[in-house]
């Protein structure tokens, strides 16, 4: 009987908690604490701005099959001990009907580093900004798929911002090729 | 209870365990069916474009699929954010619109090669049935909650009409599956079911060892 009722209790709390809900329009991080932790031991940190023209933004509206918005893009960039620690770049992505704002940094080899969710405005799926569905996306490259179900798993009950945060781990890969092709790393 | 009224009980009991496992179970799957599907990818839509001859979009839960030689193959739509669980697509001309159960929405501007994601349909839990265009490129979802003209191109959408009345048999089905409270009512069926399920299964097991210890 004890062994029933614990079960059963067990249960229910696993329950209420993937029933779980964010607060709206919640600003988890801000930009300078997400840098700080992305680029955690910098010595040096800048900025580099880039607007890309008609024809960058419709390379990368045909590379990502999804429109580039227009305007300027920033890219935070690091050094520590004189050794490029990458990029990290702001982009908003539309989760099931408001922007995510998120902070994802590229390593100096291209592969996805820490991502950051800075402002969820959304009033459910706030729990992508937990450690253990942002650190899926480590490592990831262009030659990853990138795809709910594929080689990313979704949080339960926050399917939508799930991918929202994928698309924007994929634009920011994408942007950093298009600003800083492998032939040259500064443009 | 007199001896076979008790018999008469037990054996009743044991051979209605079996139909209730059934029923419970379903209910369980029932209300949770993205556990029965995992893994697949079931067509939920098929439309022919009505411009391009021998294209047919077709709606499936991981995005939006494509034939151009009316059905023969399928490709996959490479979009950035596709929609899950499509459950609309509408053309007209070169824009297209495909929309998610959920009201999540993509939009393609030339003939999709390029999709937008827009913001989804106010539908706070209801879900898309359908979705169409006229030929001026108006709008309209069908959906639980009746039907919603989109304007702007889909970004902003109004409730047209009342909502249609659940039928009996939709009400029953919340029911069995603890729908009838929503998403968050319906887990305490979830819990209410697996009991069940525990407690027949433990009963069961404590009857077979006395009935072994006799």
């Amino acid at each position: 009987m004890r062994t029933l009722c614990t079960c059963l209790l067990l249960a229910i709390a696993f329950m209420s908690a993937t029933a779980a809900t964010a607060a709206e329009h919640h600003v988890y991080q801000t930009l300078d604490e997400a840098l700080r932790e992305v680029f955690a031991g910098a010595d040096s940190t800048w900025t580099e701005n880039w607007t890309p023209d008609d024809d960058a933004r419709a390379a990368l509206a045909a590379q990502l099959a999804a429109p580039q918005p227009p305007g300027e893009i920033v890219f935070h960039r690091a050094r520590r001990d004189g050794r490029d620690l990458g990029w990290a770049v702001t982009t908003d992505e539309i989760g099931l009907h408001e922007p995510i704002t998120l902070l994802v940094s590229v390593t100096a080899g291209r592969e996805v580093g820490p991502v950051r969710v800075l402002v969820f405005r959304e009033s459910r799926g706030g729990e992508v900004r937990r450690k253990r569905f942002l650190e899926q996306f480590l490592g990831k490259s262009r030659a990853d798929p990138l795809r709910l179900t594929r080689d990313i798993d979704a949080v339960t009950g926050a399917t939508y911002s799930s991918r929202a945060v994928t698309a924007g781990v994929k634009r920011v890969l994408a942007l950093v090729d298009a600003r800083y092709p492998l032939a040259r790393s500064t443009p | 209870m007199k001896m076979p009224a008790r018999h008469l009980h037990r054996w009743l009991g044991a051979l209605l365990l079996l139909p209730l496992l059934a029923v419970t179970a379903s209910g369980l799957l029932l209300g949770n069916p993205r556990w029965l599907d995992r893994g697949r990818d079931p067509v939920l839509r098929v439309v022919a474009d009505p411009v391009r001859p021998g294209v047919l979009w077709q709606g499936r839960a991981s995005g939006l699929w494509r034939s151009t030689d009316a059905g023969g193959a399928w490709r996959e739509v490479p979009m950035l954010s596709p929609p899950l669980d499509v459950a609309g697509v509408a053309v007209a001309g070169d824009t297209i619109w495909a929309a998610g159960a959920a009201g999540d929405l993509v939009v393609s501007r030339d003939g999709g090669g390029v999709w937008e994601s827009l913001p989804g349909l106010p539908l706070d839990g209801a879900r898309v049935r359908d979705l169409g265009a006229g030929p001026d490129g108006a709008l309209y979802a069908w959906t639980t909650r009746g039907l919603f003209a989109g304007a702007d191109g889909g970004r902003a959408w109004t409730a047209r009409g009342d909502a249609p009345a659940a039928t009996p048999t939709d009400r029953v089905r919340a029911l069995h599956t603890g729908w009838w409270l929503g998403p968050r009512g319906k887990l305490f069926n979830d819990v209410a079911a697996a009991a069940t399920i525990l407690l027949a299964v433990t009963g069961l097991l404590a009857w077979r060892r006395r009935n072994g210890r006799r």
